[in-house]
């Protein structure tokens, strides 16, 4: 130690001294522009995996939309023939206030075609098998992509969820506040249409009651929610006041027929027939919105300070968007998949969607993976 | 006071110390120059990494907006892509290899489709119109000049990337 102390009072060893000083600096230069060289390419390619992937997504999904289009142009044939059987059925002397045959029924040839397409794209179903091939696809190109992947590709019975699994797709996102259960599972955001599509809301058929008055002699009008039961009558259906209203609770009423409010019943009652009567498929939002997120993790060789491997996290977003799905738009120019730009506006929305993933992500208490497979081996999905 | 041997003395302590930071600054400056033009050469080489991967996702981009048909046009479009970074590559050394991507269960929905006969595949290729591709883009860099004496042949660079498209 003398020695070290004594020797570094002399030039030469305090020169040596000071070149095995720079030495080290200019080391730890180099060693920090490699990694943050590396890191920031990492970064870029991150990104470019996770752009990449969605737009692939966006792909797959805008194949299905043209399978739609299809599948509404040969329903569209079965829906005529329907549709011929129907008005032959109804009695359509009065216009708009159609008599409808008790004894009618629908004979809904379409209804073959409708069930294929409710098993092919999820409607009325809690997944569908396009969907699930939309999902598939486009966790094989985030895999290709080097995007972390947490999904079990040997035996699902025995693998349970990390958390926070990736990559999470996030499908036709609205709010994802409200959305956000709706949106993990793949969906393509469509519904039947019905065939009273031009009416907004259907109001309930209009009956109104009456009785006359002992001392004004004049007749007394009650609507149906003011009119009850009789109990214990001989005539069956025969109405009466409720019990509370007024002071002739119990008085016997009967119904006011009119030719106008039988008009509005009858248009009313066709309305509702029109709404039992399922269409082609159309988009469940209006106005549509067909998107897809993806949220994933990039894996880089930078350590963490639990001398685990960090990632970085990236958010893409795609837009799927077209001229429609009826039959008649069949020719129209194919889905078109846009990516989201990173304006400041886009910038805030995706900032806002990590930070409710991450806490929903970080909130949720997730079951096991290989009770979710087993419910759905076992059928009950 | 000036005699022979006391100036020979003072001379000698005198020619012992100075001048001596001199020296070391013309020992020191060209080293400390020559570790800076490496750190800078450093950085490009890095910063032309960056330009080849970013030109590599622009080019894939294209691809997936269908602006893109063939190799060749993806080359070319890498190419261009790089911008002014493009003299530290070798053109000549720029190669794309292509293969279909991989997708283990929709290949085996697929693959069974196929099995059921040529008419059930003509109708899957009827229905199921997008398509894709896994590239490797392997380029060249041609080092800086601090850093050519290590890596003469130049540094290769690879990036892998697949995206798939639905055809307009």
């Amino acid at each position: 130690m003398i020695q070290i102390k004594n020797w570094t009072k002399n030039p030469a060893g305090q020169v040596l001294l000071a070149t095995l000083l720079f030495c080290f600096i200019f080391v730890a230069l180099f060693i920090g522009l490699y990694k943050s060289g590396m890191l920031y390419n990492t970064k870029e390619r991150a990104i470019r995996a996770s752009n990449l992937t969605a737009l692939s997504a966006g792909a797959v999904y805008a194949n299905g939309m043209q399978l739609v289009r299809l599948t509404n142009a040969i329903l569209l044939g079965f829906a005529v023939a329907d549709l011929i059987v129907i008005t032959t059925a109804l009695d359509l002397t009065g216009g708009l206030s159609v008599i409808i045959p008790s004894n009618f029924k629908d004979p809904n040839f379409r209804k073959m075609i409708q069930d294929i397409q409710s098993v092919l794209f999820g409607i009325n179903r809690p997944i569908g098998v396009y969907p699930l091939l939309i999902s598939d696809e486009t966790l094989s190109v985030a895999v290709q992509n080097g995007l972390r992947n947490t999904y079990p590709i040997g035996n699902p019975q025995s693998w349970s969820l990390p958390i926070p699994p990736s990559p999470i797709l996030l499908f036709n996102v609205v709010s994802l506040a409200s959305d956000l259960p709706q949106a993990i599972i793949p969906n393509m955001a469509l519904k039947f249409r019905t065939a009273n599509f031009f009416l907004n809301a259907i109001p309930k058929e209009k009956k109104y009651y009456k009785y006359k008055s002992e001392e004004s002699r004049k007749d007394v009008i009650l609507n149906s929610d003011q009119v009850e039961l009789a109990p214990n009558s001989k005539n069956k259906g025969q109405m009466r006041v409720k019990t509370g209203i007024g002071k002739k609770s119990g008085q016997y009423v009967s119904e006011v027929v009119s030719e106008g409010l039988s008009k509005l019943n009858a248009i009313i009652k066709l309305a509702n027939f029109l709404a039992s009567l399922q269409l082609d498929v159309t988009d469940r939002d209006i106005p549509a919105i067909h998107n897809v997120f993806v949220y994933a993790g990039y894996p880089t060789s930078i350590q963490g300070p639990r001398n685990n491997n960090t990632e970085i996290q990236t958010l893409s977003e795609v837009s799927i968007s077209g001229t429609g799905l009826a039959a008649w738009d069949i020719n129209d120019p194919p889905y078109q998949t846009t990516l989201a730009s990173t304006d400041p506006v886009e910038l805030v929305k995706q900032l806002s969607i990590q930070t409710l993933l991450s806490k929903a992500i970080g909130s949720i208490k997730l079951p096991s993976i290989s009770n979710v497979f087993g419910t759905v081996l076992n059928g009950k999905i | 006071m000036f005699s022979g041997q006391y100036l020979m003395a003072k001379f000698k302590k005198i020619s012992k110390s100075s001048g001596q930071a001199l020296v070391e600054m013309l020992l020191a400056i060209p080293l400390l120059f020559l570790l800076t033009a490496g750190a800078i050469q450093f950085t490009i080489l890095f910063q032309a990494r960056s330009a080849f991967e970013k030109a590599c996702g622009e080019a894939a981009r294209q691809y997936a907006a269908n602006r893109l048909k063939d190799s060749a046009a993806i080359t070319d479009a890498v190419w261009k892509d790089m911008g002014p970074y493009q003299s530290y590559f070798r053109k000549q050394s720029l190669r794309i290899s292509t293969q279909a991507p991989q997708a283990a269960i929709a290949d085996t929905f697929f693959n069974a489709i196929g099995s059921l006969g040529p008419w059930a595949s003509k109708v899957k290729s009827y229905l199921i119109n997008y398509t894709g591709q896994s590239w490797t883009v392997t380029v060249n860099c041609v080092p800086p000049s601090l850093v050519a004496v290590l890596f003469p042949d130049g540094i290769p660079f690879q990036s892998q990337l697949t995206v798939l498209k639905y055809p307009s």
